[in-house]
């Protein structure tokens, strides 16, 4: 019943102010961090040697032998 | 920077392209053909030019696009564009961006909207499949787009490159 009442209840009438601060805080920072990662690009490096290339690569080379 | 040179490719990047070949398949025999290597070793060289090539982008371009779209030798022109691209790369240690093959796909439409994109079971990577169809565009003049000469080629491929390759901070 108690559980009823709380999901029929206003988010905005849930809260105290203070909570409403942190929870504010915390948007802002969930929302900071969605955009940095979005942004964030992820680099690699190749091997060191053409013989340590991924099976892809090497591929790569016997399929273009074929065009 | 370092250079890719004509030693490296006797030493490193044909025996590299040899060794990927089964029997069957053709094969040009670099070393045999003088001409070929004498192309090579101009655009080797020229490459090396700042004031024509500023940029590791221009650089990287300029090297698939001359080699990939040359007939240099009689045949593995692509093959060798591809492999000297990479050799480039490992002797720079460039960092190259992470990205889906439906990403880069999008990116070689962006600037080759006339290519279809080609899958291929045995390129299962995303990278290696980018570089695949890149060649193959540079390899047929028709899915440059209309009134792209070469320059302007060398152009679009170095805006790609300078999106997905960077050099590590010295």
């Amino acid at each position: 019943m108690a559980f009823r009442l709380a999901i029929s209840i206003p988010a905005n009438k849930l809260y105290t102010s203070s909570m409403k601060k942190t929870l504010n805080r915390k948007a802002i920072s969930t929302r900071t961090k969605r955009r940095s990662s979005s942004h964030g690009k992820k680099y690699v490096s190749l091997p060191k040697t053409l013989q340590e290339l991924s099976e892809g690569y090497k591929a790569l080379i016997r399929e273009l032998g074929k065009r | 920077m370092q250079y890719v040179t004509l030693g490296h490719c006797r030493t490193t990047v044909f025996p590299f392209i040899y060794a990927e070949l089964s029997r069957t398949e053709p094969s040009a025999q670099y070393e045999q053909e003088n001409n070929g290597l004498a192309e090579l070793d101009k655009a080797l060289h020229l490459v090396e030019n700042d004031s024509f090539y500023p940029t590791f982008a221009d650089k990287a371009a300029y090297l698939l696009c001359s080699i990939a779209g040359s007939q240099y030798f009689s045949n593995g022109n692509k093959r060798l564009g591809v492999t000297v691209l990479i050799q480039f790369h490992i002797l720079n240690n460039a960092k190259q961006l992470v990205l889906t093959a439906k990403k880069y796909q999008k990116l070689l439409a962006k600037f080759f909207p006339k290519h279809s994109w080609e899958s291929n079971p045995t390129i299962i990577e995303a990278d290696p499949l980018f570089l695949y169809n890149l060649a193959i565009v540079i390899g047929d003049r028709t899915k440059w787009g209309d009134g792209v000469d070469f320059t302007a080629l060398k152009q679009k491929v170095s805006e790609m490159f300078s999106e997905l390759y960077h050099l590590p901070k010295s």
